[in-house]
């Protein structure tokens, strides 16, 4: 029983230290993994075959280990390279600080072997190829787009057509018979002539016709004369292919990253160029048109894209995009009382745009629209002190009404001179 | 014959309708602007282009030597040695209150997120699905302890990939934006087990936990 009890104990000692073993080791291991190493220590300034911030990883241990007999060196550079250069005087290390703008290298805390185990794994890397091939000239896809009208004006042709050679057939056979009975071929008349001649017989059926034709053209020009001064759809070709949906959609871009001043004041901004490099600078291809239109931001602000940095005293150059929202010179709108105050989403008025390649005009702007918003939207008025006093007014105001809570129009959103002045 | 060619009049009636409202739908044409001097001013709106200026850009850096209302200096130079200066110098001179730390949220979401994700790992969808290289994780051994004056410093003029913020964040909302990083910055392991409790950070953390054990036991 006791012999048992202790072989029992010694057993389970025995696994536990086995097992502890087993995971101590397994950190061991895992440290040596370069490719995570190199993720989360290094691929913020390099890549394993291109330069970034820093030149690229791969071949540099061979480099360097040829050149100063062993890995001590490369190794002693990448913990801590001011402190290399210092020591040890290594022009060649001087020389690449200074090719690379002067900026210092983060020292890294990891060992030397980690430091190898990164080194290797940068020179064993292959880039994925099989995914930007396959996207390319995405950007010159058209896609074509039924409009409904244009389908039911081909039907109606096409159904003309059918009928047109039907009666022919029809007329054919007819005259086909007479000559077997001996008759005389009935007198050539045409088409549109017969069928005149059919609508005259059938006064009720023209009727209806006729009023059926004149409400279409009716609607039609109600239509028309409605779209008069309205850009809705308003879709122009860009100077450049920017795609909202890659940036806001996919990539999680704060529409005010770019358009900050759609808080700050009147007009949402255009964003200037150094705002698209805050990233660009380190995405000089996109999925979609490679290096062509990114390379237009380039252009426009002078960035050296091989050599990682500004050209100095470029002429900068403006990127001219087409204005496609645009309000009356009679009406004043103010994006900061919207998205600030108001709490409007910005795809209120200017649809699913994170979904949109090209940007297109959503909401068509007339005057109907915006009133039918005030008419509709709350105005929050909680834990603001500001609205306290005006909300005790309201509800005694709208007493009668017992209205609790407000719409745009009760605080002045119907008003003329809120928006004309 | 008259009621005929009022059919055929209301036949080709419709055909021209049908053509005339087909071609204002181009996408590449703003529509029919009826006096459209009403619509298109004269006066010079936003951005429209300026043509006293020889390259017609409107939205031009202020005059040399302009200050804004409110406006102090950041005298520290955009130079290695400033970035050590700004981290000796500079304190942030905002309390850590609910109110600053919320207003700090907001900023972050709006102008950080996107690459440095929502836990500050790096992990942005800028990072996952726009190929951006991630930022260093805040926790990272190299930015744990990084001071807030070089934080500053950084935003103002940005470092390696990261870009300058200066023109979109103003001092304050910058030092806003400092105290919520703070925050990601110093994750206890207790905040950390949390976070793996979080589908969206789960593949994520156990990943930098191993970097954070391995570089301690170094």
């Amino acid at each position: 029983m006791r012999n048992t009890w202790v072989s029992l104990t010694t057993k389970m000692l025995f696994s536990t230290a086995i097992l502890t073993v087993l995971l101590m080791s397994s950190p061991v291991s895992a440290q040596l993994d370069g490719e995570a190493l190199f993720k989360a220590n290094c691929s913020s300034c390099h890549k394993p075959d291109k330069k970034v911030v820093g030149p690229a990883l791969q071949g540099a241990r061979a480099n360097w280990s040829e050149r100063t007999e062993g890995d001590e060196a490369i190794v002693a550079w990448v913990q801590n390279s001011q402190d290399y250069i210092k020591t040890s005087g290594d022009s060649y290390a001087k020389q690449l600080f200074a090719d690379y703008n002067g900026s210092v290298m983060t020292p890294i805390p990891l060992s030397a072997e980690e430091i190898l185990a990164v080194l290797d794994y940068a020179d064993n890397y292959a880039p994925p190829v099989a995914e930007t091939a396959a996207s390319t000239g995405g950007a010159e896809q058209v896609e074509t787009e039924s409009d409904p009208t244009m389908w039911l004006v081909l039907i109606v042709i096409i159904f003309f057509i059918v009928f047109r050679v039907l009666w022919g057939v029809s007329k054919n056979l007819d005259n086909m018979n007479r000559q077997k009975d001996g008759e005389e071929a009935k007198a050539e008349i045409d088409f549109l002539g017969a069928l005149a001649d059919y609508f005259k017989r059938n006064k009720g059926l023209t009727v209806v016709v006729i009023i059926l034709l004149s409400g279409y053209i009716a609607i039609l020009g109600w239509d028309w004369l409605n779209a008069v001064g309205v850009n809705q759809a308003y879709q122009p070709t860009q100077p450049i292919w920017f795609s909202h949906k890659v940036h806001a959609g996919q990539n999680g871009i704060n529409c005010v990253y770019c358009h900050n001043s759609a808080e700050k004041g009147k007009a949402a901004g255009i964003p200037s160029v150094n705002i698209c490099m805050n990233c660009h600078m380190g995405v000089p291809e996109g999925k979609q048109t490679g290096t062509k239109e990114i390379a237009k931001i380039y252009d426009a602000i002078g960035w050296d894209a091989d050599k990682g940095r500004y050209i100095e005293g470029y002429e900068t150059k403006p990127i001219e995009w087409v204005r496609i929202h645009n309000l009356q010179d009679f009406v004043y709108f103010n994006h900061s009382q919207h998205v600030v105050v108001g709490k409007q989403k910005c795809q209120t008025c200017h649809g699913p745009i994170e979904e949109m390649d090209e940007v297109y005009q959503y909401s068509d702007l007339t005057m109907g629209w915006c009133i039918d918003c005030h008419r509709e939207t709350d105005v929050t008025m909680d834990d603001n002190g500001y609205y306290d006093r005006i909300h005790d007014d309201l509800v005694e105001k709208h007493k009668e009404e017992g209205l609790e809570s407000f719409k745009v129009e009760h605080i002045g959103g119907l008003e003329c001179v809120k928006c004309h002045y | 014959m008259s009621e005929i060619k009022f059919a055929k009049i209301l036949i080709l009636g419709a055909l021209i309708m049908v053509t005339v409202v087909g071609c204002t739908t181009d996408p590449q044409s703003p529509g029919i602007e009826y006096m459209p001097d009403m619509y298109r001013t004269p006066a010079l709106e936003p951005y429209s282009g300026n043509s006293n200026y020889p390259d017609s850009m409107e939205a031009r850096l202020p005059a040399e030597g302009s200050i804004p209302q409110g406006y102090l200096p950041y005298g520290i130079p955009n130079t290695n040695e400033g970035y050590e200066m700004a981290g000796a110098l500079l304190k942030n001179p905002l309390d850590g209150s609910d109110e600053i730390m919320a207003d700090g949220k907001v900023v972050y979401t709006k102008y950080c997120v996107h690459c440095h994700g929502k836990e500050g790992k790096g992990d942005g969808p800028t990072v996952t699905a726009g190929g951006h290289p991630p930022p260093p994780s805040y926790d990272s051994q190299t930015l744990k302890n990084l001071s807030e004056g070089k934080m500053f410093h950084t935003i103002t003029y940005g470092k390696n990939l990261m870009g300058p913020h200066a023109s979109q964040l103003n001092v304050e909302e910058r030092w806003k934006v400092i105290r919520y990083v703070q925050t990601l910055q110093g994750a206890t392991e207790a905040e950390s087990a949390e976070e793996t409790g979080d589908e969206n950070v789960e593949s994520e953390t156990p990943e930098a936990g191993t970097q954070e054990e391995t570089a301690m036991n170094n």
